[in-house]
């Protein structure tokens, strides 16, 4: 009799924690399943449209693009994109007004074969002897 | 007394994980608005980069640079005149560039309106009381329209011609609260002027710089502008065909130079937004 009790209890004890792992398990993994969706695929994405607004600003202020314009070289171009970090790429194309591609540039190490590529655009009045017009892009990805 | 216990410490595991889960749905759905949040407002950012992007390009068609110091209630400005020019072909140019080319290659409708730059004269807006009136083929004037006195003027001129003489022409206060300094450096292929002097805000002071072809005159103080007599002017109007470069930097005893605004308008609108906003050179 007392044995027949014990084994009862035992029964019992495995079979109640046996569904309470299992109802934990299924709690952890309704957890995990929420949190594998948060992405921030987004907010990188808007760091580098930043890191390319601000590259591209940059590089029509200090007269870069003018330069490689004038010269027809992207030389000082390049040396710019290559001192940008590490974790990014980033590559210059000039357009003029009938939309060819004039000056181009692509950082050192750089393969543009991420899904996720950002551009971003200006527009470059070239005033020398005569005036003209560019678009400038920058495009940027991560490495 | 233990299955009591069980009972309890089974209702906490229960509440622990809820609230696990809770928690991890929480952190998913405010990660998801925050996105949202972040991309709706990049739209207004783009607006204030094709702004900012188009008021330098504005820059370059008349060949001016500037640079505002709020501390100092100080402008810098830096250009060249050239009677070849032609102004209102080049932004004529760039009207027909933006609207068949740039604007058409991203979204949003965007119309510039440039046709306050097209009357001969555009006009630059720093705070909400000083002017940069650039003229076409004329003369640049800078004032005051509460006629801020001026506290310090230095004014860099080259040219490659060659001067036949000059006039220097000069009012000074007896109050010296209202004199301001004055510091001009002309040189040219074979004269080098130097002026430094502390002169009148209200009464006119003048160099006039004369060529075989024509002269350049700089006035400074008591200057009519437009038919208005205005206080603290300064004034450069060249006629002669000699290419000049000017760096006029001058600092004001009281004023707040931002923003400083083109008098031109863009327009973005979507079905969702409208926004018309002065072309800005500084926020």
């Amino acid at each position: 009799m007392i044995l027949r009790r014990s084994s009862r209890k035992g029964f019992i004890i495995t079979v109640d924690s046996f569904l309470g792992l299992t109802l934990m398990a299924v709690f952890m993994m309704l957890s995990l399943v929420y949190l594998s969706l948060v992405s921030l695929d987004s907010w990188n994405s808007i760091d580098l449209k930043d890191s390319c607004s601000d590259l591209v600003s940059i590089l029509e202020k200090e007269g870069v693009i003018d330069r490689a314009l004038l010269s027809s070289s992207s030389e000082e171009a390049s040396f710019f994109i290559n001192s940008t970090p590490q974790s990014s790429c980033f590559e210059l194309v000039v357009f003029d007004s009938l939309g060819d591609s004039v000056i181009h540039a692509i950082k050192t190490g750089c393969v543009k074969n991420s899904s996720s590529v950002f551009s971003v655009e200006r527009s470059i009045v070239l005033n020398d002897e005569e005036i003209n017009f560019f678009i400038v892009r920058v495009n940027g990805w991560f490495k | 007394m233990n299955s009591q216990k069980g009972f309890l410490f089974t209702l906490g595991i229960i509440f622990f994980a809820s609230t696990l889960i809770f928690y991890a749905q929480g952190f998913y759905e405010s990660t998801q608005n925050l996105e949202r949040k972040v991309i709706s407002s990049s739209t207004p950012l783009n607006i204030i980069q094709l702004n900012e992007d188009l008021a330098f390009d504005l820059l370059n068609i008349f060949n001016l640079s500037f640079d505002v110091n709020s501390l100092n209630n100080s402008v810098k400005i830096i250009g060249e005149s050239s009677f070849d020019y032609s102004e209102v072909d080049s932004i004529n140019s760039f009207y027909s560039f933006l609207n068949s080319t740039y604007f058409l290659r991203s979204t949003y409708s965007k119309t510039l309106d440039l046709s306050n730059l097209l009357d001969g004269s555009a006009e630059f807006f720093l705070g909400s009381n000083t002017r940069f009136d650039y003229n076409y083929s004329d003369s640049i004037v800078l004032y005051s329209t509460n006629s801020s006195p001026l506290n310090q003027v230095d004014l860099i001129i080259k040219t490659n011609g060659v001067l036949s003489s000059y006039e220097w022409i000069e009012s000074i206060n007896p109050v010296n609260e209202n004199n301001f300094s004055i510091s001009i450096n002309y040189s040219d292929d074979s004269n080098i002027i130097v002026i430094n002097k502390s002169v009148d805000n209200n009464s006119l002071s003048y160099l006039n710089l004369i060529y075989p072809d024509g002269n350049f005159l700089i006035k400074l103080g008591s200057v009519s502008v437009g038919g208005i007599d205005y206080n603290g002017v300064i004034s450069i109007k060249p006629n002669s065909s000699q290419l000049i470069e000017y760096e006029l930097d001058s600092s004001y005893k009281r004023a707040y130079l931002y923003p400083v605004l083109i008098n031109s308008i863009l327009s973005v609108s979507s079905d969702k937004f409208d926004s018309n906003s002065f072309i800005k050179l500084f926020k």
